[in-house]
């Protein structure tokens, strides 16, 4: 998982307050991957989570001067993208469905073995397919939790919950992926 | 702990690789908890294959440029480096002093040789105001001096320099430095 160098970030995060816009892409060019895979595991299009993801970092310019530190600068970054995600899918409700067909053309093309390349584009539309199971905020949680390993107590920062709200959520969410393996017949 | 409590632990910890000591030692024991945790791990090993949206270095670059391009200068009126800002509040409050002493300095001369003048022609009255005026505006010009100087030297933003340069040009910006003698100026 992306565990940033908050030694480092903060001294970019200084620099890009007084207003340094280099200090301020390094940032962005060092999130860029995290932000837009949690935008992404949100609305499961990819065009849209990386035009959200960049939504995230113009506002994060904007606001800079708010950011105080009380929390890690990355669970900031993830607040404003839940944010901005939750806002969109809410505007966009009746198109967020996300189509089957859709899901297998959105993760990135890895050239290589077929078979190999096959069994992952089956697992990545299933993970999609599983996501969409799940509330907006609750695929934030999940994919902060399982896939970026982050405590329960950033995650609350990051989705602006409180702690046991985000562990209910993440235990609703695997007694979901309980379920859904279980009508996939996965079990043997 | 009971089973119940073992297994809501198990939903909380999905995903992570150590158990703790009394869970662990829980599911050696429960065959009941020992099925529920190897379901959980089966599924948690399946979906931590997947590796998500990835983003190429292309287009992570084009989404750093696309950031860039939309994020505005903090301040557009700054003008870098800081020592040009401080060197021009330098000039300007030199400037407001120069020409205020010298306004004062003829003001005072020109009251003195007209009161001579007056003094000479026996025309006094009346013309007494017109030189209290001037004593009065010499006097305004050098109480705004000492205020200009004072917001100087307290570095406070509405200062001298801030004000006499809001207008001021990059060019002619350019040209005072290109012009002046730092030097001199210190
Ligand atoms: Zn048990």
């Amino acid at each position: 998982m992306t565990r940033f160098n908050e030694d480092e970030l903060q001294r970019l995060v200084k620099k890009a307050t007084g207003g340094d816009r280099e200090a301020f892409s390094a940032i962005v060019r060092q999130m860029m991957q995290p932000i837009t895979a949690l935008t992404y595991r949100m609305t499961g299009d990819r065009d849209t989570a990386l035009d959200l993801a960049q939504e995230t970092f113009v506002t994060a310019w904007q606001n800079l001067a708010g950011f105080r530190g009380e929390a890690s600068f990355a669970s900031w970054m993830y607040r404003i993208a839940t944010n901005k995600t939750l806002n969109h899918i809410k505007a966009a409700q009746r198109h967020s469905a996300i189509e089957q067909s859709e899901i297998s053309e959105q993760t990135s093309a890895i050239s290589g073995n077929p078979e190999r390349e096959f069994a992952r584009k089956e697992l990545a539309t299933d993970v999609a397919a599983f996501m969409t199971t799940l509330p907006p905020a609750q695929r934030a949680i999940f994919e902060l939790r399982f896939y970026r390993e982050m405590t329960f107590e950033e995650i609350a920062t990051a989705v602006d919950r409180a702690v046991g709200t985000v562990k209910t959520g993440y235990r609703e969410a695997v007694k979901k992926l309980r379920v859904f393996a279980r009508e996939k017949e996965w079990h043997s | 702990m009971n089973c119940e409590q073992v297994q809501q632990q198990l939903e909380l910890l999905f995903g992570s690789s150590d158990l703790p000591k009394d869970i662990l030692a829980h599911v050696e024991e429960c065959s009941a908890c020992r099925a529920f945790n190897d379901e959980l791990a089966e599924l948690g090993g399946r979906f931590q294959n997947d590796t998500g949206l990835e983003l190429s270095e292309i287009e992570i670059e084009r989404a750093v440029a696309n950031v860039a391009a939309r994020i505005e200068p903090r301040d557009e009126r700054r003008l870098s480096p800081r020592w040009l800002t401080g060197l021009s509040r330098v000039a300007a409050a030199l400037f407001i002093v120069t020409i205020s002493y010298g306004a004062y300095t003829i003001g005072q001369q020109q009251a003195s040789d007209d009161w001579t003048s007056a003094v000479s022609t026996g025309q006094q009255t009346g013309d007494n105001l017109v030189y209290i005026e001037t004593d009065e505006e010499a006097q305004m010009d050098n109480e705004l001096v000492t205020v200009l100087i004072q917001d100087f030297s307290s570095g406070r933003s509405f200062d001298a320099g801030e004000t006499l340069l809001g207008d001021i040009t990059v060019e002619e910006m350019e040209y005072l430095v290109e012009n002046m003698n730092v030097g001199e100026l210190l």
